[in-house]
């Protein structure tokens, strides 16, 4: 009977010792992201990399930037956003995964750097900053209160805790340009963004 | 009812018996599960049950083990200080068979005037440029990557955001082993684009399959 009552009080201690670890490791412990809020025309750290959004465009289709010959505007179902932005890093060359930067509304709902465009992240180097365009399929209900994200997701270390950073794009819905040529990306002087 | 107990049918005589003044065999050893001898120390003699728990114990403690040790292993370990090969007396280091030496790394200014390019730095910025000598009996790798490191930990990495194909300037670093074929010296110069404010004080030269060693030499 009292082996009994001991595994009971074993079995409890593990569920408890569990649940506590976990909220620790969730709520409590200095690591893990947390977004940094910044404003287009800011500087805003996600570390390794900081990031700057000079200006954001809806638009009904894109065209392709550096051809000699343009090729035709690429259409969408849904709305084109593209994001002029650029970023440095803090130590050495990197370039940001795919999933790095989304574009999340409001409800949640994430639209990732849509296949359909050439543009793609870039490399960018240690206070070397590249400045170019992203362009986002999105939703036409999503427009208004849009926000850049931006997520390293490297496990490395560095300041605690590790931030993303998030950018309000302040789109007007009824702004919708019919065709908006990308640029190419371009290495900037010092103190530019 | 108990049987009685089947008598020798040899003659006494017959019957291996140790000669006077030798000692007796000693008895079979104690088998486990059987009871010990009243003259005998008792031996401990573990269940099957309880092996298997101890059993099942390690396995989930190592398998517990592994899982939260994943960020250790994949990542806390990567990221601990490696250690530069050693540098000999006339400034050469020697990695996976691969030597260089630093012949050069010079502050181009902000106006370079490279071969065949126009290429001028961002403002701000500055070209280095960078020569090696390299030897190499390394067929495994092919290039490895050179950049110059500043006095705050900065690494600028070369060939990246320069002209590519400046006159007299290798747009990558090649550190196999070179055959007859290849159009390279011994030599090779690269450009490196570095922040006007940034004190390059070593060049490093890494190459993915060598992790965790790479070559530093310092800038004289």
């Amino acid at each position: 009977m009292r082996r009994r009552w001991v595994i009971i009080a074993l079995a409890v201690l593990a569920v408890v010792v569990g649940i506590t670890s976990n909220l620790a490791d969730a709520r409590l412990l200095p690591y893990g992201p947390v977004a940094a809020t910044g404003a287009m025309g800011e500087d805003v750290s996600a570390f390794p990399y900081t990031v700057h959004v000079n200006h954001a465009q809806a638009a009904a289709s894109i065209v392709e930037a550096g051809r000699f010959e343009p090729p035709p505007p690429t259409t969408t179902d849904g709305v084109w956003v593209v994001v002029n932005l650029s970023y440095a890093t803090e130590d050495e060359v990197r370039i940001p995964g795919s999933s790095a930067l989304v574009l999340r509304a409001e409800d949640g709902r994430q639209f990732p750097v849509s296949n359909r465009s050439p543009a793609r992240p870039w490399l960018a180097g240690a206070d070397i900053w590249v400045r170019g365009d992203l362009a986002f399929e999105v939703a036409p209900d999503t427009l208004d209160g849009l926000m850049l994200v931006f997520d390293p997701e490297l496990k490395i270390y560095g300041p605690m805790p590790m931030q993303y950073a998030q950018i309000p794009l302040d789109l007007d819905p009824d702004d919708v340009v019919e065709v908006l040529d990308l640029t190419e990306t371009e290495t900037l002087p010092v103190g530019k963004r | 009812m108990t049987e009685p107990a089947a008598r020798d049918p040899r003659p006494e005589a017959e019957i291996a018996t140790p000669p006077r003044g030798v000692r007796a065999p000693e008895p079979p050893a104690q088998v486990w599960g059987s009871q010990p001898r009243p003259d005998q120390p008792r031996r401990t003699v573990l269940p099957l049950a309880r092996v298997l728990w101890a059993v099942a114990l390690v396995i989930g403690l190592l398998g517990t083990a592994w899982i939260s040790t994943d960020y250790f292993r994949t990542y806390w370990l990567q990221s601990q200080p490696r250690e530069p090969a050693a540098v000999d007396a006339n400034g050469a280091a020697t990695l996976a068979g691969i030597t260089i030496s630093l012949v050069e790394a010079r502050d181009l200014g902000d106006s370079p005037s490279l071969g065949g390019s126009e290429w001028r730095p961002p403002a701000g910025f500055h070209a280095w440029r960078v020569v090696l000598r390299t030897e190499s009996t390394n067929d495994d790798v092919s290039a490895c990557e050179v950049a110059l490191v500043d006095d705050r930990g900065r690494e600028f990495l070369a060939n990246h955001f320069v002209e590519s194909f400046a006159d007299g300037y290798e747009w990558s670093y090649t550190c196999r082993r070179l055959s007859p074929e290849d159009d390279i010296g011994p030599e090779q110069a690269l450009l490196v684009l570095v922040p006007a404010d940034a004190e390059p004080r070593s060049v490093r030269i890494t190459e993915a399959t060598l992790d965790p060693g790479y070559i530093e030499l310092e800038i004289g």
